[in-house]
């Protein structure tokens, strides 16, 4: 019976993700779910941060840690901006919906970097020259992905009446204060990946060059 | 470690200030991941109660 549960509780999870996603969940469930989402994606960056540090089993294991710490911070970070753009806005949007969208659109990104999590281990031990193109590119696919299906399960629970371009304030400030956060996040916790990158440096690494 | 040394951390501070942050950071993280887990724990006890109560009151038991 344990096993029956479990189950449903990924299923819900992966459903959400996937935009199946049900206007009429109540406020303790869509908090359930947006948290086991959190969750979720951390375990599936843990295996993409093992894969695209796998040059060395250190690095692997610090890769395997670093990735989820920079994914969580950086979109706590990024809440209570986001909550506070949302309010004073004015618009009618619970701010419960806008939380669950943000986790499903982490957790969907965090599924892209696990399903390109085998390839990038594989040319990381077979080409110099692709490696570490290869894992960044898969991040920014990630990062793409994930605020695509944000927006998507953000709109799939707009009440009627309101239009997208309600809250899209909110999310587009999600969506910079997360990559501000998560730039100087990737430089703290350098080096992610065995070979040097632009984001290594941060913000100064970027604009000093 | 001479000054010139020190100073190749993020954001001109030491190597030192950096590692010291990422150990915040650390810190931070397996709190967080603490609370969410009780969190879950605790939100999918409350959601089968409240699925038990929806039941007990269909049937009339309640």
């Amino acid at each position: 019976m344990d096993t029956t549960v479990k189950k449903s509780q990924l299923q819900e999870l992966l459903d959400t993700a996937c935009g199946r996603i049900s206007s009429t969940l109540s406020a303790q469930r869509s908090l359930h779910i947006a948290v086991g989402s959190l969750l979720c994606a951390l375990l599936l960056a843990a295996g993409w941060g093992a894969a695209a540090g796998s040059s060395s089993l250190f690095l692997a294991l610090s890769s395997g840690l670093k990735v989820p710490i920079i994914v969580l911070l950086s979109t706590l970070a990024a809440l209570p901006a986001t909550l506070l753009a949302l309010r004073l806005s004015g618009v009618e949007y619970q701010g419960r919906r806008l939380i669950l969208s943000i986790c499903s659109g982490v957790l969907g990104g965090a599924l892209i970097l696990a399903a390109l999590a085998p390839i990038v281990g594989i040319y990381y031990h077979t080409s110099a020259a692709i490696g570490a193109k290869l894992a960044v590119a898969s991040a920014f696919v990630a990062l793409g992905t994930g605020g695509l299906i944000m927006v998507r399960n953000a709109l799939k629970q707009l009440p009627a009446g309101l239009s997208a371009k309600s809250i899209a304030m909110p999310l587009a400030v999600f969506v910079i204060v997360l990559l501000a956060a998560m730039l100087q996040f990737i430089a703290l916790a350098s080096p992610v990946l065995p070979a040097p990158s632009v984001f290594d440096g941060g913000i100064d690494g970027i604009i000093i060059r | 470690m001479s000054a010139e040394a020190e100073l190749i951390g993020l954001g001109g501070h030491s190597v030192e200030h950096q590692q010291l942050l990422l150990y915040v950071a650390i810190a931070v993280f397996a709190m967080m991941v603490l609370g969410l887990i009780f969190f879950y724990k605790r939100s999918r006890e409350s959601i089968e109660m409240e699925e038990i109560d929806e039941l007990l009151r269909k049937e009339n038991i309640l």
